[in-house]
């Protein structure tokens, strides 16, 4: 491999990773706050793409306003998700409150296709064509977007969750929902929070991500399943583990597909955050079942 | 101050309070004690409601708190200080005592959205840390540190510092003594007597019923989820069953 090759292949993995670290990022936060794992996170993705595309080609809007509506639509979602979805669901365990998000990802799959588009779309690029030189690789000025979308985004979040009280309340309820109530956090609230900052995340995403990737009604399935294994190497942990697991899953996958020796070929791709996510599930079995019985 | 009237909790179908009743009048120290399992800890989860009630009510003043969920009972200004401590480990003291203060954050929405430096710019933040540093000067010393590497007596005074920070009308304490040295004990003791002198009303369940007697102005016995024994705290010193029961004394 050259090392143009290397920098293609590298920065490429970069740019799928930082897509994957948004949503990782949105696994983690809504986990933290109320131990749910929600499987609709990749649709959000899904829904800042098409939407983007819709607002721009259909309604005709200019390329900022269609960006950011796009992005409160999909939190706004997120929202009525929560509201309508989740929180009636009062004494439901966290496995059902799971199964909940995995119909309402459905759901929100099948009003896209209906109501937006049946076709794979390309958003028209941020700043043009025209490709960027780079130590001899070749790169889409989008995929600096995308990865320059997803640094901001970690930092704004960082900094809203260090140094405003709504984000020591939401580090407070993940650390102990009880105690942080007897403080006049409201846990509900808290997990409103989470699902509307989670789904404006995924949102960013499939903004950036459409104009370089073609996008259909059925992307968010894959997206948000690299997202979940993006949050499981981060061991659910920490919002930036998860962003770091994004990044090494990205930079992982497109190796291994650069490789194209034996499986390692491109339409494999998609097998290998499987391949990871099995093979995290083998490392931390043992340490997920002392959790279990610790509490 | 605190009326708690006929309440009633269940867990499933195992009865944790039966019917019971109590008054903390203005400016008292009232304690609650009782054996393990006795109902002690569900009454202050009752009041507060991190558990729901079966039947009955409570009042604080002219506010019903029964069938308001906590956030909303400490808004209305009852601090609690549970049992374990249960402070946010993986924060600083600073922010453990920061966060005492966000049910107070109605006064201004936008501050908690903003930036904690304007948050803790309040006065009423300002003044109420400044009283919680008064009175625990280690607190002061460790504001940095994280909450989970303190003691367990300085965990307790962080405890207590967070209730505080919420300028509650009525202090509500579920064994604050739990697992500490003797010296300590008489400290935390001797801070609730200040802290009564200087207005507040007091609810404490203990363990150490001489102790808390002690302290107490009046007292409640508990017995499987019932209160059997009420009276002042001096008399109850003094009670044959009370001194039998929970003071470890045979009566002569």
């Amino acid at each position: 491999m050259s090392s143009a090759q290397f920098v293609q292949y590298l920065i490429a993995g970069i740019t799928s990773g930082s897509v994957y670290a948004l949503v990782g990022l949105g696994f983690t936060i809504i986990y933290a706050v109320s131990k749910i794992i929600n499987f609709a996170q990749g649709e959000f993705v899904m829904l800042g793409g098409l939407l983007s595309f819709t607002l721009i080609h259909s309604a005709g809007l200019p390329l900022i306003p269609a960006l950011i509506l796009s992005v409160i639509v999909a939190a706004a979602i997120g929202a009525a998700m929560y509201l309508l979805a989740i929180r009636p669901a009062k004494k439901a365990s966290v496995v059902s409150l799971i199964i909940i998000t995995i119909g309402a990802a459905t759901f929100i799959r099948g009003m896209a296709g209906q109501e937006l588009t049946k076709a794979f779309v390309r958003s028209p690029s941020f700043s043009g064509e025209q490709s960027i030189s780079f130590l001899g690789a070749h790169i889409d000025p989008q995929a600096l977007w995308i990865i320059g979308a997803m640094v901001l985004v970690t930092i704004i979040v960082h900094l809203f969750l260090t140094y405003t009280m709504v984000g020591k309340a939401l580090k407070a309820c993940a650390i102990n929902p009880v105690a942080s109530s007897l403080v006049g956090i409201n846990p509900k609230t808290m997990a409103l929070i989470a699902f509307v900052l989670a789904s404006a995340l995924g949102g960013i995403g499939g903004i950036v991500l459409a104009p370089l990737t073609p996008m259909s009604y059925q992307s968010g399935v894959m997206l948000g399943l690299k997202g979940f294994v993006a949050a499981a190497i981060g061991g659910f942990a920490s919002p930036i583990a998860a962003v770091f697991g994004g990044l090494l899953l990205g930079i992982v996958e497109n190796f291994a597909v650069a490789a194209n020796w034996g499986p390692f070929t491109s339409s494999y791709k998609d097998a290998i955050a499987l391949v990871v996510l099995l093979l995290i599930l083998l490392v931390r079995s043992g340490k997920l079942a002392e959790e279990e019985r610790a509490g | 101050m605190l009326r708690v009237e006929g309440v009633s909790v269940t867990y499933g179908r195992v009865t944790a309070l039966r019917e019971v009743s109590l008054v903390v009048n203005d400016g008292e120290i009232v304690t609650l004690i009782g054996s393990n399992g006795a109902g002690k800890t569900t009454l202050l989860n009752a009041i507060t409601g991190v558990v729901p009630l079966k039947n009955g009510t409570v009042w604080l003043d002219d506010c019903r708190l029964s069938g308001l969920s906590s956030h909303k009972t400490v808004r209305l200004g009852v601090g609690y200080v549970p049992e374990g401590r249960q402070t946010f480990g993986a924060m600083s003291v600073k922010d453990n005592l920061t966060l005492g203060c966000y049910s107070q954050r109605g006064r201004n929405p936008l501050s908690t959205l903003g930036y904690v430096g304007w948050f803790l710019r309040h006065p009423s933040v300002q003044s109420n840390l400044e009283t919680v540093f008064k009175l625990f000067p280690i607190l002061k010393e460790r504001q940095k540190q994280q909450a989970g590497s303190l003691s367990g007596g300085e965990q307790q005074m962080l405890a207590i510092g967070r209730a505080l920070m919420s300028s509650p009308k009525i202090l509500l304490l579920d064994e604050p003594s739990l697992g500490l040295a003797p010296n300590l004990v008489r400290e935390i003791l001797k801070l609730l007597i200040r802290l009564r002198d200087e207005g507040l009303t007091i609810l404490l369940v203990e363990q150490d019923a001489a102790a808390a007697l002690k302290v107490a102005d009046r007292g409640y016995v508990m017995e499987r989820g019932r209160i059997t024994i009420e009276g002042k705290a001096k008399e109850l010193l003094f009670d044959d069953r009370v001194r039998q029961a929970y003071l470890g004394k045979t009566v002569a």
